[in-house]
């Protein structure tokens, strides 16, 4: 898991890149409140399997129960797929957007998907 | 200056379902089809003041969505509203459903998998897809 925020003077808008999203949680990367205008996931490593994006915004630090904590947000991306997941109007973060990815919805799935699963995401 | 208007011959989404008043209760069917593709959602929870809402769509082989349970079948995807707003999605290459697959949709108010407790207030799902 490598993690690049990329935040500067010259925009408000940050950006995160995680080039292998897996169970581990990315943990509150926008450090409290905030909206999210966009994320890019990319699956097309893994050909044949899909993987599920789950979101949290309910715990600001402290962490995730990767097994037993309900997530706010969940999409499944298909094997073999790139997806844009846009939001114009903006992704309303109240305490902290924390995420992973898995293989397969169910809370209790803590399996990492087989290949890298990088994942970007425009907030503000 | 000259003005074209022409007809989309393959325009992105096809179809619009559109719900005024989604609840805990399952939708089935929703696109009238196997395998739709998911273009855009507009989730509307502005007229509920009190109470975040969870949009969750369901997938299985049956068009009635017998054998799903809301609040134990595990959606393919969930999406969070907060009380008084609308949340907007696009998504231009689509999610498409599993071949073979029907999407049916709820609205609870409890985050994830768990609950099946209906909003107070009304709450407008608009989807478009394919």
């Amino acid at each position: 898991m490598a993690t690049t925020t990329l935040d500067n003077s010259y925009t408000t808008y940050k950006v995160v890149v995680e080039d292998d999203l897996g169970s581990a949680t990315l943990q509150n990367i926008t450090n409290g409140s905030g909206t999210v205008y966009s994320i890019f996931v990319d699956n097309t490593a893994n050909t044949n399997d899909a993987s599920v994006l789950k979101l949290y915004d309910n715990l600001v630090d402290g962490g995730i129960d990767v097994d037993a904590t309900e997530v706010d947000y969940q999409f499944i991306i298909a094997g073999g797929a790139r997806r844009l997941l846009s939001f114009p109007t903006g992704l309303t973060i109240s305490n902290g957007l924390s995420l992973r990815c898995v293989q397969s919805g169910a809370l209790a799935n803590i399996s990492d998907p087989s290949q890298n699963v990088i994942v970007t995401v425009v907030y503000q | 200056m000259a003005d074209i208007l022409k007809t989309v011959s393959n325009p992105l989404g096809t179809l619009i379902f559109k719900e005024t008043a989604a609840n805990a209760t399952l939708i089935a069917d929703v696109f009238a089809k196997q395998a739709p593709k998911l273009i855009s959602i507009n989730l509307n929870n502005s007229a509920n003041t009190t109470e975040t809402v969870y949009l969750k769509l369901y997938e299985n082989t049956n068009d009635e969505g017998q054998s799903i349970t809301v609040g134990t079948t595990v959606p393919v995807f969930i999406l969070k509203c907060p009380a008084s707003s609308t949340v907007e999605m696009y998504i231009p290459q689509g999610l498409t459903f599993t071949s073979g697959n029907y999407a049916h949709m709820a609205v609870t108010t409890e985050s994830g998998i768990a609950g099946t407790t209906a909003p107070t207030g009304t709450v407008q799902v608009t989807l478009i897809g394919s």
